[in-house]
């Protein structure tokens, strides 16, 4: 397969998510990720190639990348269509669990608390940091993820399996906890009047050592009305009526 | 002129919201990056930034994991940020209070869009079984075809009710924000200081396969505060 063709297979990769459905998932835009490949393939046009990549399929949306060069290997060695849809079936749903976990559970919100960290100091970088953190890990695994896939075939799962995910999604959510805890003590600071900016008050400047315990009360407490069911944006509104309650009375 | 500059910003919306699952997913669609860049067209970005910041802390833990449909976040961005920019500069007011008072007001913006993105998927299921079909007529053309068509709509969607809500929003609030007094503006005022609150805990509890995070978050603070303390004493 010349590089060309898995440029385009990349280039259409973005793209599979574009005709997402409840009933095949992304079997559309699976399709119509490698299908450049597939013409390569088979210059006469064969139909039952186009159709069988539109079965269900459902991962990661960048997880899918090395499966799509993986099939398009297994279709260059003329794998039957029953060895290539069972390949799909047993490697996408182990795949979107690791995806899911990595790039959404661990990856995006670290990268957004490293950018929330910056936006306190108001610094404009704060975007292109996040969109730096994230999409290095992102890009590289469709980018490589794809090339990989290619060279090693129906061998792919070894190699993700080598890459050690697991293992970066446990460490890159031990150091968000830290990067949390060091975010509300940016907050105690800017409630303190410690820093300058749009942030900026000195609403607790007479006793921030209780201050730093309410604040933690407040975080811990707002934990469990999370557990119990309750969304972030519910809570606000509770705090709002709460807050303007309290100050209803105290007036 | 209302009408142009929310024409510009519903078209900027809906083509940024396809990045949110229609296409790329390069996370420009993020409330982070998406205040920002509209602040920055309203030659303001601090405050743009500020509206992300505030937006995204209220995110941070839904994840669209599998098939599940999380309320939209992308369109409340666009909505409430030039809302706040075009009401702001008509009534001549742009501070923390209109900024949280716009986000409270259309927070339902997100469950608006979440039907949308419902509506969407519900059109790929019938496009779906259609290109199946198709393909065996018109062979791989339907195929491109469809993912057109998936993109088309959504961007048209988004575009129709992101210009609605943009004007419709702009006119509210620059006859709704001259009425609050100054309880309900130290209300708000007092509000923004929450939404770090409710953001971190939201965070915390989205991290798992950690041993006990909520223990591991309070060591970390503290010794954080510890530090922080001696540090000032100093």
């Amino acid at each position: 397969m010349n590089k060309v063709v898995l440029f385009k297979v990349w280039l259409r990769s973005f793209f599979i998510q574009s005709a997402w459905n409840f009933e095949k998932m992304q079997n559309i835009g699976f399709a119509f990720s490698i299908l450049p490949a597939i013409k390569k393939i088979y210059p006469k046009k064969d139909q039952n190639a186009v159709q069988r990549h539109l079965s269900f399929f459902n991962s990661h949306p960048y997880m899918a990348s090395p499966i799509m060069g993986a099939v398009i290997r297994m279709e260059e060695e003329k794998k039957t269509g029953k060895e290539i849809e069972s390949f799909k079936t047993g490697i996408m749903g182990s795949y979107g669990a690791l995806g899911d976990s990595f790039f959404w559970g661990a990856l995006k919100p670290f990268a957004l608390l490293v950018a929330l960290l910056f936006s306190l100091r108001e610094s404009v970088w704060a975007p292109l940091v996040f969109l730096l953190i994230y999409n290095i890990p992102h890009l590289w695994m469709r980018t490589y993820g794809l090339w990989k896939g290619y060279i090693e075939g129906e061998r792919i799962g070894e190699y993700i399996k080598n890459i050690g995910m697991p293992s970066w999604i446990r460490r890159i959510r031990s150091l968000t906890l830290m990067l949390l805890s060091l975010f509300l003590v940016f907050i105690l600071l800017l409630f303190n009047g410690k820093s300058s900016g749009i942030y900026a008050e000195s609403l607790f400047s007479y006793n921030w050592g209780g201050m730093s315990l309410i604040l933690l009360a407040l975080v811990v407490s707002t934990s469990y009305l999370l557990k119990k069911g309750l969304t972030s944006v519910k809570i606000i509104y509770i705090y709002s009526i709460a807050l303007g309650l309290f100050t209803f009375i105290a007036d | 002129m209302l009408i142009i500059v929310s024409m510009m910003m519903a078209f900027f919306g809906a083509l940024i919201a396809l990045d949110r699952t229609a296409a790329c997913q390069v996370m420009i669609s993020r409330p982070l990056v998406v205040s920002s860049f509209i602040g920055l067209v309203f030659g303001n970005i601090t405050y743009g930034l500020t509206l992300g910041f505030l937006i995204e802390l209220l995110w941070i833990e839904r994840l669209p994991v599998g098939s599940s449909l999380i309320p939209n976040e992308t369109a409340l961005s666009v909505v409430a940020s030039s809302v706040v920019f075009l009401a702001g500069s008509a009534i001549g007011v742009l501070n923390r209070e209109i900024m949280v008072f716009v986000i409270m007001l259309f927070l339902p913006v997100g469950w608006i869009f979440q039907k949308v993105d419902w509506f969407l998927r519900d059109y790929n299921s019938k496009l779906s079984s259609y290109t199946l079909r198709a393909v065996e007529k018109v062979g791989d053309k339907a195929v491109d075809s469809a993912i057109l068509k998936g993109l088309g709509l959504s961007f048209i969607l988004h575009f129709i009710i992101l210009f609605v809500l943009i004007v419709f929003g702009t006119f509210l609030v620059r006859y709704l924000y001259p009425l609050l007094n100054s309880d309900i503006l130290s209300l708000l005022g007092m509000l923004f200081y929450i939404f770090p609150v409710v953001g971190t805990a939201a965070a915390i509890n989205s991290i798992k396969s950690v041993r006990r995070p909520i223990v591991q978050f309070t060591v970390f603070y503290i010794l954080f505060v510890l530090i922080t303390f001696g540090y000032n004493k100093l």
